[in-house]
Protein backbone atom coordinates (compact mmCIF):
# COMPACT_ATOMS: atom_id res chain seq x y z
CA UNK A 1 0.00 0.00 0.00
CA UNK A 2 2.76 2.61 0.93
CA UNK A 3 4.85 1.59 -2.50
CA UNK A 4 1.60 2.17 -4.17
CA UNK A 5 0.71 5.85 -2.88
CA UNK A 6 4.70 6.64 -3.28
CA UNK A 7 4.46 5.70 -6.77
CA UNK A 8 1.60 7.18 -7.39
CA UNK A 9 2.52 10.45 -5.95
CA UNK A 10 5.55 10.40 -8.15
CA UNK A 11 3.67 9.59 -11.26
CA UNK A 12 2.01 12.96 -9.84
CA UNK A 13 4.92 15.65 -10.36
CA UNK A 14 4.93 15.15 -13.95
CA UNK A 15 0.83 16.66 -14.07
CA UNK A 16 1.46 19.12 -11.78
CA UNK A 17 4.12 20.47 -13.98
CA UNK A 18 2.68 20.44 -16.97
CA UNK A 19 -0.92 22.41 -15.67
CA UNK A 20 1.43 24.44 -13.96
CA UNK A 21 3.34 25.19 -16.89
CA UNK A 22 0.11 25.44 -19.18
CA UNK A 23 -1.72 27.98 -17.60
CA UNK A 24 1.52 29.86 -17.01
CA UNK A 25 2.22 29.73 -20.81
CA UNK A 26 -1.26 30.25 -21.82
CA UNK A 27 -2.23 33.42 -19.49
CA UNK A 28 1.99 35.00 -20.23
CA UNK A 29 1.34 35.15 -23.95
CA UNK A 30 -2.35 36.75 -24.25
CA UNK A 31 -1.14 39.00 -21.25
CA UNK A 32 1.16 39.82 -23.97
CA UNK A 33 2.59 42.25 -21.44
CA UNK A 34 1.45 42.59 -18.08
CA UNK A 35 3.08 46.37 -17.79
CA UNK A 36 0.88 47.59 -20.94
CA UNK A 37 -2.19 46.10 -19.38
CA UNK A 38 -1.71 47.76 -16.28
CA UNK A 39 -1.00 51.32 -17.56
CA UNK A 40 -3.63 51.31 -20.19
CA UNK A 41 -6.10 50.39 -18.11
CA UNK A 42 -5.12 52.88 -15.62
CA UNK A 43 -5.34 54.75 -18.42
CA UNK A 44 -2.17 56.64 -18.22
CA UNK A 45 0.29 57.35 -21.30
CA UNK A 46 4.21 56.70 -20.03
CA UNK A 47 7.81 56.99 -21.92
CA UNK A 48 9.39 53.60 -23.39
CA UNK A 49 11.55 53.99 -20.40
CA UNK A 50 9.23 53.61 -17.42
CA UNK A 51 7.89 50.42 -18.93
CA UNK A 52 11.18 49.18 -19.69
CA UNK A 53 11.75 49.66 -15.95
CA UNK A 54 8.64 48.26 -15.15
CA UNK A 55 9.16 44.92 -16.69
CA UNK A 56 12.58 44.71 -15.17
CA UNK A 57 11.40 45.20 -11.99
CA UNK A 58 8.70 42.00 -12.84
CA UNK A 59 11.43 39.72 -14.46
CA UNK A 60 9.34 40.01 -17.36
CA UNK A 61 12.85 41.00 -19.54
CA UNK A 62 14.20 37.08 -18.55
CA UNK A 63 13.86 34.19 -20.10
CA UNK A 64 10.48 31.95 -21.08
CA UNK A 65 11.65 29.34 -18.74
CA UNK A 66 13.36 31.06 -15.83
CA UNK A 67 9.94 33.60 -15.28
CA UNK A 68 8.07 30.19 -15.11
CA UNK A 69 10.71 29.01 -12.30
CA UNK A 70 10.91 32.24 -10.77
CA UNK A 71 6.36 31.66 -11.20
CA UNK A 72 6.19 28.54 -9.91
CA UNK A 73 8.75 29.57 -6.40
CA UNK A 74 5.97 31.96 -5.59
CA UNK A 75 3.06 30.14 -6.71
CA UNK A 76 4.43 27.43 -3.55
CA UNK A 77 4.62 30.14 -1.40
CA UNK A 78 1.08 31.17 -1.85
CA UNK A 79 1.65 34.51 -4.25
CA UNK A 80 -0.08 34.89 -7.22
CA UNK A 81 -0.02 38.46 -7.54
CA UNK A 82 -2.84 41.20 -7.20
CA UNK A 83 -5.93 41.43 -9.12
CA UNK A 84 -5.47 44.12 -12.33
CA UNK A 85 -8.88 45.09 -11.07
CA UNK A 86 -8.91 45.50 -7.32
CA UNK A 87 -5.74 45.03 -6.86
CA UNK A 88 -5.73 43.01 -4.01
CA UNK A 89 -4.04 39.48 -3.65
CA UNK A 90 -5.39 37.31 -5.55
CA UNK A 91 -4.58 33.93 -3.59
CA UNK A 92 -6.22 35.33 -0.85
CA UNK A 93 -9.40 36.11 -3.24
CA UNK A 94 -9.51 32.60 -4.39
CA UNK A 95 -8.97 31.82 -0.58
CA UNK A 96 -11.45 33.92 0.40
CA UNK A 97 -14.58 32.45 -2.07
CA UNK A 98 -13.31 29.10 -1.75
CA UNK A 99 -15.46 27.47 0.84
CA UNK A 100 -18.83 28.78 -0.91
CA UNK A 101 -17.80 26.37 -3.87
CA UNK A 102 -17.02 23.76 -1.88
CA UNK A 103 -20.04 24.14 0.40
CA UNK A 104 -22.35 24.34 -3.19
CA UNK A 105 -20.08 21.16 -4.61
CA UNK A 106 -20.78 18.75 -1.10
CA UNK A 107 -24.47 19.63 -1.03
CA UNK A 108 -24.94 18.85 -4.72
CA UNK A 109 -22.84 15.52 -4.01
CA UNK A 110 -25.13 14.70 -1.20
CA UNK A 111 -28.78 15.69 -2.86
CA UNK A 112 -27.36 13.81 -5.84
CA UNK A 113 -26.48 10.43 -3.79
CA UNK A 114 -29.48 10.92 -1.97
CA UNK A 115 -31.61 10.60 -5.02
CA UNK A 116 -29.88 8.41 -7.36
CA UNK A 117 -28.72 5.65 -4.46
CA UNK A 118 -32.02 4.39 -3.73
CA UNK A 119 -34.07 5.54 -7.26
CA UNK A 120 -31.41 3.31 -9.19
CA UNK A 121 -31.43 0.68 -6.70
CA UNK A 122 -35.49 0.62 -7.21
CA UNK A 123 -35.32 1.02 -10.89
CA UNK A 124 -32.71 -1.85 -11.48
CA UNK A 125 -35.34 -3.96 -9.06
CA UNK A 126 -38.21 -3.40 -10.64
CA UNK A 127 -36.79 -4.22 -14.28
CA UNK A 128 -39.13 -2.60 -16.98
CA UNK A 129 -42.38 -1.81 -14.87
CA UNK A 130 -43.81 1.33 -14.73
CA UNK A 131 -41.37 2.49 -12.07
CA UNK A 132 -38.49 1.89 -13.71
CA UNK A 133 -39.56 3.69 -17.39
CA UNK A 134 -40.82 6.47 -15.54
CA UNK A 135 -37.04 6.72 -13.55
CA UNK A 136 -35.22 6.20 -17.03
CA UNK A 137 -37.06 8.30 -18.71
CA UNK A 138 -36.51 11.31 -15.99
CA UNK A 139 -33.21 10.13 -15.98
CA UNK A 140 -32.99 10.50 -20.17
CA UNK A 141 -34.77 14.02 -20.20
CA UNK A 142 -31.86 15.43 -17.16
CA UNK A 143 -28.98 13.87 -18.84
CA UNK A 144 -29.63 15.70 -22.15
CA UNK A 145 -30.77 19.26 -19.84
CA UNK A 146 -27.56 21.59 -19.80
CA UNK A 147 -27.03 22.82 -16.50
CA UNK A 148 -27.60 26.67 -17.77
CA UNK A 149 -30.61 25.51 -18.95
CA UNK A 150 -32.22 23.76 -16.06
CA UNK A 151 -30.97 26.79 -13.91
CA UNK A 152 -33.13 28.92 -15.98
CA UNK A 153 -35.64 26.53 -16.19
CA UNK A 154 -35.70 26.17 -11.90
CA UNK A 155 -36.01 30.00 -11.70
CA UNK A 156 -38.80 30.28 -14.63
CA UNK A 157 -40.54 27.69 -11.99
CA UNK A 158 -40.00 27.96 -8.74
CA UNK A 159 -39.02 31.73 -8.28
CA UNK A 160 -41.14 33.24 -11.12
CA UNK A 161 -44.68 30.93 -11.41
CA UNK A 162 -44.33 29.74 -7.99
CA UNK A 163 -42.70 32.65 -6.22
CA UNK A 164 -41.28 29.73 -3.38
CA UNK A 165 -38.08 31.45 -3.44
CA UNK A 166 -36.51 34.91 -4.20
CA UNK A 167 -34.32 34.99 -7.58
CA UNK A 168 -31.69 35.80 -6.38
CA UNK A 169 -31.92 34.52 -3.09
CA UNK A 170 -28.06 35.60 -1.51
CA UNK A 171 -25.74 34.01 0.76
CA UNK A 172 -28.12 31.54 3.38
CA UNK A 173 -29.24 28.31 2.64
CA UNK A 174 -32.21 29.63 0.66
CA UNK A 175 -29.76 30.75 -2.27
CA UNK A 176 -28.21 27.65 -2.42
CA UNK A 177 -31.29 24.96 -3.10
CA UNK A 178 -31.42 26.12 -6.64
CA UNK A 179 -27.90 26.24 -7.72
CA UNK A 180 -27.75 22.89 -5.56
CA UNK A 181 -30.95 20.98 -7.44
CA UNK A 182 -29.33 22.28 -11.34
CA UNK A 183 -25.89 20.62 -10.14
CA UNK A 184 -27.37 17.49 -9.11
CA UNK A 185 -29.93 16.89 -11.90
CA UNK A 186 -27.79 15.91 -14.29
CA UNK A 187 -25.64 13.93 -11.79
CA UNK A 188 -28.51 12.13 -10.41
CA UNK A 189 -29.11 11.42 -13.89
CA UNK A 190 -26.21 9.73 -14.77
CA UNK A 191 -25.83 8.11 -11.73
CA UNK A 192 -29.14 6.28 -11.52
CA UNK A 193 -28.88 4.62 -15.29
CA UNK A 194 -25.05 3.46 -13.66
CA UNK A 195 -26.48 2.26 -10.60
CA UNK A 196 -29.20 0.47 -12.37
CA UNK A 197 -26.86 -1.19 -15.11
CA UNK A 198 -24.40 -2.07 -11.91
CA UNK A 199 -27.11 -3.79 -9.89
CA UNK A 200 -28.54 -5.55 -13.33
CA UNK A 201 -25.28 -7.08 -14.22
CA UNK A 202 -24.87 -8.15 -11.06
CA UNK A 203 -28.03 -9.93 -10.83
CA UNK A 204 -27.05 -11.88 -13.54
CA UNK A 205 -23.88 -13.28 -12.26
CA UNK A 206 -23.65 -16.79 -11.01
CA UNK A 207 -23.10 -16.52 -7.74
CA UNK A 208 -26.22 -14.58 -7.43
CA UNK A 209 -27.98 -17.57 -9.02
CA UNK A 210 -27.05 -20.33 -7.00
CA UNK A 211 -27.76 -17.85 -4.04
CA UNK A 212 -30.92 -17.92 -5.04
CA UNK A 213 -30.82 -21.85 -6.12
CA UNK A 214 -30.00 -22.48 -1.93
CA UNK A 215 -33.13 -19.96 -1.12
CA UNK A 216 -31.59 -17.66 0.03
CA UNK A 217 -33.96 -14.26 -0.25
CA UNK A 218 -33.58 -11.44 -2.33
CA UNK A 219 -33.31 -9.15 0.34
CA UNK A 220 -30.50 -11.15 2.17
CA UNK A 221 -28.31 -11.34 -1.46
CA UNK A 222 -28.87 -7.46 -1.84
CA UNK A 223 -27.61 -6.16 1.51
CA UNK A 224 -24.58 -8.65 1.43
CA UNK A 225 -23.81 -9.41 -1.86
CA UNK A 226 -25.12 -6.51 -4.13
CA UNK A 227 -24.49 -3.53 -1.99
CA UNK A 228 -20.72 -3.72 -1.78
CA UNK A 229 -20.72 -3.68 -5.62
CA UNK A 230 -22.65 -0.45 -5.92
CA UNK A 231 -20.73 1.24 -3.08
CA UNK A 232 -17.29 0.60 -5.35
CA UNK A 233 -19.06 2.04 -8.32
CA UNK A 234 -20.59 5.06 -6.79
CA UNK A 235 -16.80 5.97 -5.10
CA UNK A 236 -15.20 5.49 -8.98
CA UNK A 237 -18.97 7.61 -10.59
CA UNK A 238 -18.01 10.64 -7.60
CA UNK A 239 -14.18 10.67 -8.55
CA UNK A 240 -15.29 10.65 -12.43
CA UNK A 241 -18.08 13.68 -11.99
CA UNK A 242 -15.43 15.65 -9.72
CA UNK A 243 -14.11 17.05 -12.53
CA UNK A 244 -17.67 17.93 -14.14
CA UNK A 245 -18.95 19.22 -11.18
CA UNK A 246 -15.52 21.60 -10.18
CA UNK A 247 -16.19 22.92 -13.76
CA UNK A 248 -20.09 23.20 -13.79
CA UNK A 249 -19.73 25.45 -10.66
CA UNK A 250 -18.51 28.23 -12.84
CA UNK A 251 -21.96 28.53 -14.76
CA UNK A 252 -24.37 27.94 -12.37
CA UNK A 253 -22.74 30.23 -9.56
CA UNK A 254 -22.65 32.87 -12.36
CA UNK A 255 -26.48 32.44 -12.91
CA UNK A 256 -27.25 32.23 -9.18
CA UNK A 257 -25.04 34.81 -8.06
CA UNK A 258 -23.54 32.88 -6.00
CA UNK A 259 -20.18 34.23 -4.80
CA UNK A 260 -17.39 31.30 -5.09
CA UNK A 261 -14.60 30.98 -7.24
CA UNK A 262 -16.54 30.13 -10.68
CA UNK A 263 -18.23 33.36 -10.36
CA UNK A 264 -15.20 35.28 -9.71
CA UNK A 265 -13.48 33.27 -13.00
CA UNK A 266 -16.10 34.64 -15.07
CA UNK A 267 -16.31 38.15 -13.70
CA UNK A 268 -12.60 38.14 -14.33
CA UNK A 269 -12.91 36.72 -17.50
CA UNK A 270 -15.13 39.65 -18.56
CA UNK A 271 -12.99 42.37 -17.04
CA UNK A 272 -9.49 40.21 -18.24
CA UNK A 273 -8.49 40.21 -15.17
CA UNK A 274 -5.54 37.33 -16.08
CA UNK A 275 -3.98 36.64 -12.56
CA UNK A 276 -7.40 35.96 -11.18
CA UNK A 277 -8.11 33.28 -14.03
CA UNK A 278 -4.91 31.65 -13.77
CA UNK A 279 -5.30 31.65 -9.86
CA UNK A 280 -8.79 29.77 -10.72
CA UNK A 281 -7.36 27.61 -13.29
CA UNK A 282 -4.31 26.54 -11.28
CA UNK A 283 -5.68 26.02 -8.25
CA UNK A 284 -9.12 24.40 -9.34
CA UNK A 285 -6.66 21.66 -11.08
CA UNK A 286 -4.68 20.64 -8.09
CA UNK A 287 -7.70 20.06 -5.92
CA UNK A 288 -9.24 18.49 -8.65
CA UNK A 289 -6.00 16.01 -8.96
CA UNK A 290 -5.37 15.68 -5.33
CA UNK A 291 -9.34 15.09 -5.27
CA UNK A 292 -8.51 11.92 -7.61
CA UNK A 293 -5.85 10.46 -5.90
CA UNK A 294 -7.67 10.30 -2.99
CA UNK A 295 -10.64 8.61 -4.57
CA UNK A 296 -8.07 5.81 -6.12
CA UNK A 297 -6.49 5.34 -2.70
CA UNK A 298 -10.01 4.87 -1.31
CA UNK A 299 -10.68 2.47 -3.93
CA UNK A 300 -7.83 0.67 -3.42
CA UNK A 301 -9.06 0.68 0.40
CA UNK A 302 -12.22 -1.02 -0.49
CA UNK A 303 -11.21 -2.90 -3.17
CA UNK A 304 -8.24 -5.32 -2.15
CA UNK A 305 -8.70 -7.18 -5.90
CA UNK A 306 -7.04 -4.06 -7.15
CA UNK A 307 -3.28 -5.48 -7.93
CA UNK A 308 -0.67 -2.80 -6.99
CA UNK A 309 0.13 -2.18 -10.39
CA UNK A 310 2.39 0.93 -11.67
CA UNK B 1 -36.57 -10.04 -34.53
CA UNK B 2 -34.31 -8.41 -32.06
CA UNK B 3 -32.06 -7.25 -34.71
CA UNK B 4 -34.48 -6.09 -36.86
CA UNK B 5 -36.03 -3.67 -34.38
CA UNK B 6 -32.64 -2.49 -33.48
CA UNK B 7 -32.01 -1.56 -37.16
CA UNK B 8 -34.73 -0.14 -36.76
CA UNK B 9 -34.61 2.33 -34.63
CA UNK B 10 -30.92 3.24 -35.91
CA UNK B 11 -32.64 4.32 -39.02
CA UNK B 12 -35.43 6.45 -37.13
CA UNK B 13 -32.79 7.89 -34.82
CA UNK B 14 -30.33 8.81 -38.00
CA UNK B 15 -33.20 10.18 -40.15
CA UNK B 16 -33.62 12.83 -37.64
CA UNK B 17 -29.93 13.58 -36.54
CA UNK B 18 -28.72 13.72 -40.13
CA UNK B 19 -32.06 15.67 -40.80
CA UNK B 20 -31.14 17.74 -37.71
CA UNK B 21 -27.67 18.35 -39.72
CA UNK B 22 -29.04 19.04 -42.38
CA UNK B 23 -31.23 21.52 -41.05
CA UNK B 24 -28.24 23.27 -39.72
CA UNK B 25 -26.24 23.02 -43.54
CA UNK B 26 -29.44 24.68 -45.39
CA UNK B 27 -30.46 26.81 -42.20
CA UNK B 28 -30.40 30.20 -44.28
CA UNK B 29 -33.07 28.72 -47.05
CA UNK B 30 -35.68 27.28 -44.50
CA UNK B 31 -36.02 30.19 -42.28
CA UNK B 32 -39.35 32.19 -42.27
CA UNK B 33 -37.73 35.74 -41.98
CA UNK B 34 -34.59 36.80 -41.98
CA UNK B 35 -33.16 36.16 -38.61
CA UNK B 36 -30.77 39.81 -38.29
CA UNK B 37 -33.70 41.77 -39.59
CA UNK B 38 -34.99 44.05 -36.22
CA UNK B 39 -38.01 45.90 -35.88
CA UNK B 40 -38.07 47.18 -32.29
CA UNK B 41 -41.57 48.04 -33.14
CA UNK B 42 -42.73 44.53 -32.40
CA UNK B 43 -39.41 44.08 -30.12
CA UNK B 44 -40.44 41.34 -27.30
CA UNK B 45 -43.76 40.06 -28.76
CA UNK B 46 -44.97 36.89 -27.59
CA UNK B 47 -45.56 33.88 -29.47
CA UNK B 48 -48.14 34.80 -32.32
CA UNK B 49 -49.44 33.75 -35.28
CA UNK B 50 -46.73 35.38 -37.29
CA UNK B 51 -43.82 35.14 -35.04
CA UNK B 52 -44.78 31.63 -33.88
CA UNK B 53 -41.69 31.74 -31.16
CA UNK B 54 -42.08 35.40 -30.67
CA UNK B 55 -39.37 38.01 -30.94
CA UNK B 56 -36.14 39.00 -29.23
CA UNK B 57 -35.65 42.72 -27.32
CA UNK B 58 -34.48 43.54 -30.91
CA UNK B 59 -38.11 42.39 -32.58
CA UNK B 60 -35.91 39.47 -34.57
CA UNK B 61 -38.12 36.28 -35.43
CA UNK B 62 -36.84 33.32 -32.52
CA UNK B 63 -38.22 30.46 -34.82
CA UNK B 64 -35.46 32.44 -37.50
CA UNK B 65 -33.00 32.42 -35.01
CA UNK B 66 -33.12 29.41 -33.32
CA UNK B 67 -33.03 27.59 -37.16
CA UNK B 68 -30.16 29.61 -38.15
CA UNK B 69 -28.79 28.46 -34.56
CA UNK B 70 -28.85 25.22 -35.77
CA UNK B 71 -26.05 26.01 -38.40
CA UNK B 72 -23.61 27.51 -35.44
CA UNK B 73 -24.13 25.11 -32.74
CA UNK B 74 -24.52 21.60 -34.45
CA UNK B 75 -22.41 22.23 -37.29
CA UNK B 76 -19.92 23.56 -34.35
CA UNK B 77 -20.38 20.37 -32.52
CA UNK B 78 -20.03 18.22 -35.94
CA UNK B 79 -16.41 19.68 -36.52
CA UNK B 80 -15.50 19.30 -32.90
CA UNK B 81 -16.60 15.81 -33.25
CA UNK B 82 -14.66 15.06 -36.00
CA UNK B 83 -11.77 16.63 -34.93
CA UNK B 84 -11.41 15.18 -31.55
CA UNK B 85 -12.66 11.65 -33.04
CA UNK B 86 -9.67 12.12 -35.85
CA UNK B 87 -6.89 13.47 -34.16
CA UNK B 88 -8.01 11.43 -31.01
CA UNK B 89 -7.90 7.98 -32.99
CA UNK B 90 -4.69 8.58 -34.87
CA UNK B 91 -2.14 9.66 -31.82
CA UNK B 92 -3.92 6.94 -30.34
CA UNK B 93 -2.93 4.13 -32.94
CA UNK B 94 -0.21 5.69 -33.69
CA UNK B 95 1.22 5.26 -30.15
CA UNK B 96 0.52 2.07 -29.83
CA UNK B 97 2.47 1.20 -32.65
CA UNK B 98 5.08 3.36 -32.14
CA UNK B 99 5.68 2.45 -28.39
CA UNK B 100 9.01 3.92 -26.53
CA UNK B 101 9.31 7.81 -26.16
CA UNK B 102 6.59 8.61 -28.34
CA UNK B 103 4.20 6.72 -26.65
CA UNK B 104 5.06 8.03 -23.33
CA UNK B 105 5.44 11.62 -24.33
CA UNK B 106 1.79 11.77 -25.77
CA UNK B 107 0.15 9.64 -22.94
CA UNK B 108 1.90 12.32 -20.57
CA UNK B 109 0.76 15.46 -22.64
CA UNK B 110 -2.81 13.44 -22.48
CA UNK B 111 -2.67 12.91 -18.82
CA UNK B 112 -2.20 17.05 -18.64
CA UNK B 113 -4.73 17.58 -21.13
CA UNK B 114 -7.28 15.60 -18.79
CA UNK B 115 -6.05 16.75 -15.38
CA UNK B 116 -7.98 20.10 -15.88
CA UNK B 117 -11.45 19.31 -14.05
CA UNK B 118 -14.08 19.86 -16.51
CA UNK B 119 -14.63 22.84 -18.58
CA UNK B 120 -12.01 25.09 -16.27
CA UNK B 121 -9.34 24.82 -18.85
CA UNK B 122 -11.59 25.33 -21.40
CA UNK B 123 -12.97 28.65 -20.27
CA UNK B 124 -9.75 30.15 -19.42
CA UNK B 125 -8.63 29.04 -23.00
CA UNK B 126 -11.18 30.40 -25.01
CA UNK B 127 -11.34 33.46 -22.70
CA UNK B 128 -7.21 33.68 -23.51
CA UNK B 129 -8.23 33.04 -27.77
CA UNK B 130 -11.24 35.82 -27.07
CA UNK B 131 -14.48 34.06 -28.47
CA UNK B 132 -15.88 32.77 -31.44
CA UNK B 133 -17.00 29.93 -31.94
CA UNK B 134 -14.16 28.48 -33.69
CA UNK B 135 -11.65 29.21 -31.13
CA UNK B 136 -14.47 27.59 -28.32
CA UNK B 137 -14.34 24.19 -30.59
CA UNK B 138 -10.38 24.97 -30.63
CA UNK B 139 -10.61 24.99 -26.59
CA UNK B 140 -12.74 22.07 -26.07
CA UNK B 141 -10.32 19.90 -28.88
CA UNK B 142 -7.63 20.43 -26.32
CA UNK B 143 -9.39 19.05 -23.85
CA UNK B 144 -11.39 16.05 -25.34
CA UNK B 145 -8.63 14.43 -27.48
CA UNK B 146 -6.84 12.34 -24.73
CA UNK B 147 -9.98 10.71 -24.33
CA UNK B 148 -9.90 9.64 -27.57
CA UNK B 149 -6.15 9.03 -27.81
CA UNK B 150 -6.82 6.75 -24.92
CA UNK B 151 -9.01 4.42 -26.20
CA UNK B 152 -7.64 3.89 -29.23
CA UNK B 153 -3.98 3.14 -27.98
CA UNK B 154 -6.15 0.37 -25.81
CA UNK B 155 -8.12 -1.04 -28.74
CA UNK B 156 -5.04 -0.37 -31.19
CA UNK B 157 -2.51 -2.73 -28.30
CA UNK B 158 -4.95 -5.58 -28.29
CA UNK B 159 -4.95 -5.70 -31.97
CA UNK B 160 -1.75 -5.35 -32.24
CA UNK B 161 -0.93 -8.70 -29.76
CA UNK B 162 -3.26 -10.73 -32.04
CA UNK B 163 -2.48 -13.36 -34.60
CA UNK B 164 -3.57 -11.94 -37.89
CA UNK B 165 -1.18 -8.88 -37.66
CA UNK B 166 1.63 -10.59 -36.43
CA UNK B 167 1.43 -12.90 -39.61
CA UNK B 168 0.74 -9.86 -41.50
CA UNK B 169 4.26 -8.33 -39.56
CA UNK B 170 6.28 -11.76 -40.40
CA UNK B 171 4.94 -11.00 -44.00
CA UNK B 172 6.73 -7.99 -44.25
CA UNK B 173 3.89 -5.28 -43.61
CA UNK B 174 5.03 -2.08 -41.66
CA UNK B 175 4.05 1.32 -40.80
CA UNK B 176 1.31 2.85 -42.41
CA UNK B 177 -0.06 -0.04 -44.18
CA UNK B 178 -0.38 -2.14 -41.40
CA UNK B 179 -2.00 0.37 -39.51
CA UNK B 180 -4.32 1.39 -42.12
CA UNK B 181 -5.40 -1.97 -43.76
CA UNK B 182 -5.17 -4.24 -40.11
CA UNK B 183 -5.72 -2.30 -37.34
CA UNK B 184 -8.21 1.21 -37.55
CA UNK B 185 -10.76 -0.92 -39.62
CA UNK B 186 -11.03 -2.95 -36.52
CA UNK B 187 -11.13 -0.18 -34.28
CA UNK B 188 -13.50 1.94 -36.03
CA UNK B 189 -16.82 0.64 -34.55
CA UNK B 190 -15.83 1.63 -31.20
CA UNK B 191 -14.27 4.83 -32.12
CA UNK B 192 -17.33 5.98 -34.41
CA UNK B 193 -19.57 4.92 -31.32
CA UNK B 194 -18.12 6.67 -28.71
CA UNK B 195 -18.24 9.83 -30.87
CA UNK B 196 -21.80 9.32 -31.48
CA UNK B 197 -22.30 9.38 -27.95
CA UNK B 198 -20.18 12.75 -26.98
CA UNK B 199 -22.00 14.63 -29.78
CA UNK B 200 -24.58 15.55 -27.33
CA UNK B 201 -22.45 16.59 -24.32
CA UNK B 202 -19.68 18.17 -26.61
CA UNK B 203 -22.91 20.55 -28.18
CA UNK B 204 -23.99 21.46 -24.71
CA UNK B 205 -20.10 22.13 -23.82
CA UNK B 206 -20.10 24.40 -26.76
CA UNK B 207 -23.34 26.13 -25.67
CA UNK B 208 -21.98 26.47 -22.29
CA UNK B 209 -18.97 28.43 -23.29
CA UNK B 210 -21.24 30.91 -25.95
CA UNK B 211 -23.50 31.20 -22.74
CA UNK B 212 -20.49 32.46 -21.19
CA UNK B 213 -19.63 34.84 -23.87
CA UNK B 214 -16.95 32.57 -24.83
CA UNK B 215 -18.43 31.08 -27.81
CA UNK B 216 -20.03 32.69 -30.60
CA UNK B 217 -20.10 36.53 -30.73
CA UNK B 218 -23.49 38.76 -31.39
CA UNK B 219 -24.96 38.83 -34.06
CA UNK B 220 -24.45 35.10 -34.59
CA UNK B 221 -27.41 33.15 -33.74
CA UNK B 222 -26.47 30.73 -31.18
CA UNK B 223 -28.80 28.56 -29.06
CA UNK B 224 -25.91 29.07 -25.93
CA UNK B 225 -25.50 32.86 -26.71
CA UNK B 226 -29.55 33.35 -27.25
CA UNK B 227 -30.06 31.92 -23.76
CA UNK B 228 -27.83 34.16 -22.21
CA UNK B 229 -29.25 37.27 -23.37
CA UNK B 230 -32.91 35.93 -22.82
CA UNK B 231 -32.06 35.68 -19.10
CA UNK B 232 -32.49 39.13 -18.36
CA UNK B 233 -35.96 38.95 -19.50
CA UNK B 234 -36.77 35.61 -17.94
CA UNK B 235 -39.63 37.01 -15.86
CA UNK B 236 -41.25 39.07 -18.61
CA UNK B 237 -40.49 37.29 -21.82
CA UNK B 238 -39.58 33.17 -20.92
CA UNK B 239 -39.87 32.51 -24.60
CA UNK B 240 -36.77 33.72 -25.08
CA UNK B 241 -35.33 31.42 -22.85
CA UNK B 242 -37.58 28.70 -23.12
CA UNK B 243 -37.22 28.66 -27.37
CA UNK B 244 -33.50 28.56 -27.44
CA UNK B 245 -33.50 26.10 -24.59
CA UNK B 246 -35.84 23.82 -25.95
CA UNK B 247 -33.86 23.80 -29.09
CA UNK B 248 -30.80 22.72 -27.52
CA UNK B 249 -32.43 19.61 -25.12
CA UNK B 250 -34.31 18.10 -28.13
CA UNK B 251 -30.92 18.18 -30.30
CA UNK B 252 -28.98 16.72 -27.54
CA UNK B 253 -32.04 14.00 -26.71
CA UNK B 254 -31.44 13.37 -30.34
CA UNK B 255 -27.68 12.82 -30.62
CA UNK B 256 -28.04 10.85 -27.53
CA UNK B 257 -30.42 8.44 -28.52
CA UNK B 258 -28.82 8.57 -32.33
CA UNK B 259 -25.63 7.28 -30.01
CA UNK B 260 -27.45 4.94 -28.05
CA UNK B 261 -29.17 2.94 -30.97
CA UNK B 262 -25.60 3.22 -33.00
CA UNK B 263 -23.88 1.20 -29.62
CA UNK B 264 -26.86 -0.92 -29.55
CA UNK B 265 -26.02 -1.94 -33.15
CA UNK B 266 -22.63 -2.90 -33.52
CA UNK B 267 -22.70 -4.30 -29.66
CA UNK B 268 -26.30 -5.75 -29.02
CA UNK B 269 -24.80 -7.75 -25.95
CA UNK B 270 -24.11 -4.55 -24.41
CA UNK B 271 -26.65 -3.60 -21.62
CA UNK B 272 -28.46 -0.31 -22.12
CA UNK B 273 -26.65 2.32 -20.22
CA UNK B 274 -23.52 0.37 -18.45
CA UNK B 275 -21.04 2.33 -21.34
CA UNK B 276 -22.34 5.44 -20.09
CA UNK B 277 -20.64 6.80 -17.41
Amino acid sequence: MLKYVRNRLILLIPVLLGITFLSFALLSFTAADAVDMKYDQAGIEVSEQVKTAARAKLGLDQPFLVQYVNWLGKLVRGDMGTSYISGKNVFATFCSKLPNTILLAVSAMTVTLLVSLPLGIYSALHKDKLGDRLILIGSFVGNSLPNFFAALLLILIVSVQLQWLPIIAGKGWQGLILPTLTLSLAMSSRYIRQIRSVVLTEMGKSYVLSAHMRGISNRTIFYKSLLHIVFLNVITLMALSLGSLLGGTAIVETIFMWDGVGKMAVDAINMRDYPIIQAYVVWLSIIYICMNLVADLLYHLVDPRIKEVN
Amino acid sequence: MRKNSVTNKLKFYSVLALGLILLGCFAKFVVPFNPDAQDLGIALAAPNSIHWLGTDMYGRDMLSRIIMGAQTSVLATLLLVCLVSVLGTLLGVFSAYKGGAWDMVCMRVADVCVAFPGLVFAIALASVLGGGILNAVLALTIISWPKYARLARGQALVQLAQDFVKAARLDGTTGFTLLWRFILPNILDTMLVTALLDFGTLLMEIAGLSFLGLGAMPPTAEWGAMLSKGRSMIQTSPWTVLGPGMAIFFAVAIFNLWGEAMRDYFDPNLKRGSKNV
